[in-house]
């Protein structure tokens, strides 16, 4: 290729880089840690003394099922949902009996909804109302807060969707730039400098994680940008093209659970029979919920969703009532077509959400290299525009985007640790959905406080070494809270249902335990070292 | 079986650091190990994910062994 054409390529990785490296850190940092957001932290931020949630057998889904339907009126019986303790976003077993047309009190849909705790299968919360208003006020928790801020950094709809879908866009950009202007590959694949200046190390780490990452950082940014504008601006034109502007029409084209005709007739829906089912079609699948059509009528239908095991991509089981299985098919229904199968794949491929908590691992390790890469970027933009006889940047204002760069960056990553001891403290003192309102004050505020102190002319060094060990202080504090707050604590410890809830506790002590290290061994140099760094021909920013 | 396929993948990616063997040997190996380890991983799930397990896990255990200290 031209050398021409190179640099060009150069400016346009460089410039991309630089106007999003920051927000692009900020979406990548949360992305990794959204990962494990459901269920992992949604199940350790639910557990208490008296929950965790747990297996539930099915023949008492069933027994509660039937139970509670005697205590809703008929018209709520036509549509039920069971969403399972152990699946996405929920960690009690929920029944919500919904009713489209709505009641004498409501004309859209309306729900019953009643929670039960997975261990004792009390009941703890019930709802009557419209369903639109229960599953927006449903308690949330860190888990969810997070991964909602990186899917649209809480700015709202459409804006908020619009801009992560763009900086998925601006990704790929980066990502295809930077390989063609990086022309020794496989030198740089293992070239890692690690006692040189940390120029040299950013600009070493920045290569190598582009490199090996570079397929994933690809599609993370493919799939990314799909999910961010695909509601906001591809459903619209989707559905301008094929079905003259109606949305409505083209979402129930897609949908894949049609209604049944209620026939009368009294066939008790065997429930139990196809969750059994389920697990004994694939044992490492995770059911997720169940929907329930015409509840004990001739022509019940139950559709089961699920994640993982065998399959790649989410899959949709339809049973008859008497516990049959019918069909298996994507959740986008019985459509065939590989623009189907893309579409299928687009959501495991960016959560990672296929194989279970290693995938989720490698998913997070690598979204960590997402994270860095900008980060990374950016350093040697500031540092190669800081040295020689003619610096643009002045030692001044070298400072001040350091400093600007950790107040924005390394406060993103307090803010979030910051939301772990506190979700301990908010368990003991604030009751359900309550909790919903103190995490943005929390993150948000946390986030702030630490752009304020960045603002004061201290050494962007110290800065960073004090930003480490407020992350290691929010850290190491998961374990000691909940020691003193939660009685009984040493003990679940050493609980097998409270393995999840234990191993999320460790990480976090191991987290602390790391950053402790790097702050032990971040120097405060007293000058800094402007030699070490060499600039490679189209090797660096 | 994933664990294994790991074992193998990051021995592979050693003998790329490490400078052992010549260039061609090094390539042939590597791409011997991800196909091992698609195999090992297609045993205990689906093809399609099998291959994109063992692309992921080659991108981490690339990093990971170019962060490791090795002494040519």
């Amino acid at each position: 290729m031209k050398s021409l054409t190179i640099k060009k390529l150069f400016q346009l990785h460089s410039w991309v880089g630089i106007i999003t490296g920051i927000l692009l850190f900020i979406v990548a940092f949360t992305g990794a840690l959204a990962v494990f957001s459901k269920p992992y932290l949604s199940i350790w931020a639910a557990s208490s003394e008296q929950h965790v949630a747990s297996h539930v057998p099915a023949a008492k889904v069933e027994q509660l099922i039937n139970q509670y339907a005697e205590k809703v009126p008929q018209e709520f019986r036509e549509n039920i949902h069971v969403y399972m303790p152990e699946g996405y976003g929920y960690t009690r077993l929920v029944l919500l009996y919904e009713s489209h047309e709505g009641d004498v009190n409501y004309d859209k849909e309306t729900a019953y909804v009643y929670e039960f705790n997975s261990q004792t299968l009390a009941l703890v919360n019930q709802y009557y109302g419209l369903a639109s208003e229960y599953y927006q006020n449903r308690q949330s928790d860190i888990g969810q807060f997070i991964a909602h801020f990186h899917a649209d950094l809480h700015l709202g709809r459409p804006i908020g969707l619009i801009l992560t879908g763009f900086l998925g866009l601006t990704l790929m950009v980066s990502v295809i730039t930077g390989l063609y202007i990086h022309r020794d590959m496989f030198k740089q694949l293992f070239t890692f400098r690690r006692n040189k200046s940390i120029d040299i190390v950013a600009g070493d780490s920045h290569k190598l994680f582009g490199i090996w990452g570079s397929i994933f950082h690809f599609v993370i940014g493919f799939t990314g940008a799909f999910l961010g504008l695909a509601t906001v601006i591809l459903l619209p034109a989707a559905a301008y093209v094929s079905f003259n502007g109606d949305q409505e029409k083209l979402i129930e084209t897609f949908t894949a659970m049609p209604e049944p005709v209620i026939s009368e007739q009294h066939q008790p829906t065997r429930i139990a029979d196809v969750i059994n089912h389920t697990t004994q079609l694939d044992a490492k699948a995770e059911l997720l919920d169940l929907t329930i059509m015409a509840f004990n009528d001739q022509n019940a239908v139950v559709y089961a969703r699920m994640l993982g095991g065998e399959n790649f991509a989410p899959q949709i089981l339809e049973y008859k009532g008497d516990g049959t299985l019918a069909k298996s098919m994507s959740s986008f229904g019985d459509i065939p077509g590989p623009a189907i199968k893309v579409l299928e794949w687009v959501f495991p491929l960016h959560f990672g959400s296929f194989g279970g908590i290693f995938v989720k691992t490698i998913w997070a390790l690598l979204g960590l290299t997402t994270a860095l890469i900008p980060l990374s970027g950016v350093m040697m933009w500031l540092a190669k525009r800081s040295r020689g006889q003619n610096p643009s940047l002045s030692a001044t204002s070298y400072q001040r985007w350091n400093r600007f760069v950790i107040g924005t960056c390394g406060g993103i990553v307090l803010a979030c640790f910051a939301l772990f001891p506190a979700q301990i403290v908010l368990n003991q003192l604030v009751i359900d959905a309550t909790q919903n309102s103190f995490f943005g004050p929390i993150f948000f505020g946390g986030w702030l406080f630490w752009l304020v102190v960045c603002v004061f002319p201290v050494s962007y060094q110290r800065l960073l070494k004090a930003n480490i060990l407020l992350v290691a202080l929010c850290l190491s504090s998961v374990i000691p809270l909940k020691a003193v707050l939660q009685p009984g604590y040493l003990a679940q410890l050493l609980n097998a249902n409270y393995l999840i809830v234990s191993v999320v506790d460790i990480v976090c002590f191991i987290l602390a335990c790391l950053a402790l290290y790097w702050f032990k061994k971040l120097s405060l140099p007293v000058t800094s070292d402007t030699s070490a760094y060499t600039v490679t021909q189209g090797g660096s920013l | 079986m994933n664990f294994l396929a790991f074992l193998i993948v990051m021995a592979a990616m050693f003998t790329f650091k490490a400078g052992l063997f010549t260039k061609p040997v090094r390539v042939s190996l590597l791409t011997l190990s991800a196909v091992i380890a698609i195999v090992l991983m297609c045993h205990t799930m689906g093809f399609a994910t099998a291959v994109v397990m063992a692309a992921a896990l080659l991108m981490c255990c690339g990093i990971a062994v170019a962060l490791i200290k090795t002494d040519r």
